[in-house]
């Protein structure tokens, strides 16, 4: 373990005094807030369409969209915190000495993903400030909010762990942020075109669509089916990712 | 460490044929050889970068493939190219390598403290990595390797890159490691490899061909006089096979290597004889008899570099046999 807690405030070091974190919370903050105050001008507008004494309800009018588009632009984003946890570390010449140190190529994965899963809930910590100024003017209902973060967090989780598996297999850090970003992109939109195709095909593409295992946790409904989902797909990626290296060491 | 029965292929290709050799506490053994003879994917073997086909590599006592991490808790490496983070400090990098390297936390400020002293790098602790000097880089790279105190290290191409004070200063270091750990090195620098080597692995095709001391080597080598000859011909010969064949009907004299030099009618020639050969029994008569001018002539002691040339001359010849 002692590896494992090593490599992890390694990573998280090296993350903070690159370039990457800061891009990454910038991007994330401008458009998240900008999201937000989006959303608050269609409440808005909602409120005052809305019949006299009609109260227009915030998390489906607020937070749900707010919530879907931030998981929509982390997708683009969040290569950008795995593209250089391994392929960098090949580029530099750091990983074949890294993997001399006494610790199991499961440590190093799994250290290297805490790491950016650290970076990926410290941003989503600072969104939480959405609702609470939201809650100051009253209406959050808090057990839906806690049910979208779960949702968010483990949509994250799988991308992530995408991402892992990618700058594991790719020789460049762009290489591997360009593959992570088409197979998550390509799993996020897929349910838009499950509407167009007959109901046997659109079920098996709703069933595999990151955008449509979400939604219910937006909504408030936690589904173990959709949380086992996107356990399955994290823990898949990362098994694939320590199979790589089990390969390479005996290539 | 032990290297035993030890066989890599990449698919068809059999890269390391058996390799078999022991490294003691106290001794340097270094891998020799031309580029191609296996050098650097044994060094991956050894370190637990690769694993072999078959065979295996012991660590005291613990086998690098069924247990990987009590093995690689006794070794330090050195990789040809020291890899660095250009984002962290000395310090902050050699407090990373000691936390995972499993050195316990008590210890770990005190043992990179020691290892910045050894390795002459106090002053540099606080520096980013990435802008260091090559110099400071490689010992940074040798303080990593030895911050767990590793009973082996193993060290690729220590001095590569080096000015040659920073290489001495460095040679100076390994020898002082060399009291409490047992060092295998490879190397193409053959200063590197006679004044640290106790024992020297010669490598040709992915096995051992020779294993012996440097001055074992240097004596199996020196079976032969060696001298270096400059003359001048009066134009009666002009190449260089009829300049060998004339001074090849000398007695004792067993090749002789020609190459013209810019002056004309001048050669210089490496002449290899018999051991005591004097060169007054033949060579002197026969240059007054032409009236050849005699410029230089001098007996050479054969180097390690001389030695490596006529291996891998010998190996190469053999294989081709």
């Amino acid at each position: 373990m002692q590896f494992f807690w090593a490599l992890y405030r390694k990573e998280l070091r090296i993350l903070s005094s690159s370039w990457i974190l800061y891009v990454y919370l910038s991007l994330f903050l401008f458009f998240s807030g900008w999201f937000y105050y989006q959303g608050i001008l269609s409440y808005s507008a909602w409120s005052i369409q809305a019949p006299a004494g009609t109260v227009v309800n915030v998390q489906q009018h607020l937070f749900v969209p707010l919530y879907s588009n931030m998981m929509f632009f982390l997708v683009l984003l969040l290569p950008i915190l795995t593209m250089r946890l391994v392929a960098e570390e090949r580029r530099q010449g750091t990983y074949s000495l890294l993997v001399t140190y006494p610790g199991s190529p499961l440590a190093l994965l799994g250290a290297k993903y805490l790491s950016a899963f650290t970076i990926f809930l410290g941003g989503l910590l600072f969104s939480s400030i959405y609702p609470f100024t939201t809650s100051l003017w009253g209406g959050v209902e808090w057990p839906l909010l806690v049910s979208t973060y779960l949702g968010i967090l483990l949509c994250g989780a799988a991308i992530l762990a995408i991402g892992l598996f990618f700058s594991t297999l790719a020789e460049h850090y762009l290489v591997a942020a360009l593959l992570t970003e088409t197979v998550s992109l390509f799993f996020w939109l897929i349910g838009w075109v499950a509407d167009y195709l007959p109901d046997r095909f659109s079920r098996i593409l709703y069933g595999v669509s990151f955008y449509h295992r979400l939604r219910p946790f937006l909504l408030g409904v936690v589904d173990t089916d959709d949380a086992l989902y996107f356990l399955n797909v994290a823990c898949t990626l990362l098994i694939l990712g320590y199979y790589l290296i089990y390969r390479e060491q005996r290539s | 460490m032990v290297a035993e029965r030890v066989c890599k292929s990449f698919g068809s290709l059999e890269v390391l044929k058996d390799v078999n050799f022991k490294v003691e506490k106290g001794e340097v053994v270094t891998l020799l050889g031309p580029n191609g003879a296996g050098k650097s994917t044994l060094m991956r073997i050894l370190t637990g970068i690769l694993l072999p086909t078959a065979g295996a590599v012991w660590i005291e006592g613990h086998r690098m493939d069924r247990e990987p991490l009590l093995a690689k808790r006794h070794l330090g490496y050195l990789p040809e190219q020291t890899p660095f983070y250009a984002e962290l400090t000395v310090r902050e990098y050699l407090r990373f390598v000691a936390a995972a390297k499993g050195l316990n936390p008590a210890v770990q400020k005190e043992k990179v403290q020691e290892v910045l002293r050894r390795c002459d790098i106090e002053e540099f602790s606080n520096r980013r990595m990435g802008i260091l000097s090559k110099g400071t880089l490689r010992r940074v790279g040798i303080a990593q390797a030895i911050v767990n105190d590793p009973s082996v290290l193993v060290l690729d191409e220590p001095t590569s890159g080096l000015d040659p004070a920073q290489a001495s200063s460095f040679r100076g270091l390994i020898l002082e490691l060399k009291k409490q750990t047992a060092i295998v090195l490879s190397t193409h620098l053959m200063i590197d490899a006679s004044e640290l080597s106790d024992r020297i692995l010669f490598m040709h095709k992915g096995q051992i061909l020779l294993e012996d001391t440097v001055e074992g080597l240097k004596k199996r080598f020196t079976e032969r006089d060696l001298y270096q000859v400059r003359l001048r011909t009066r134009g009666d010969v002009e190449t260089e096979d009829s300049i060998r064949k004339v001074l090849d009907e000398i007695e004792g004299i067993l090749e002789v290597k020609a190459s013209p030099c810019s002056d004309p009618h001048t050669w210089t020639l490496t002449v290899f004889t018999q051991p005591g050969w004097n060169p007054t029994g033949g060579l002197l008569p026969l240059l007054t008899s032409r009236n050849w001018d005699l410029l230089e002539l001098h007996q050479k002691t054969m180097d390690l570099e001389e030695v490596f040339g006529e291996i891998t001359l010998a190996a190469q010849t053999r294989g081709g046999q």
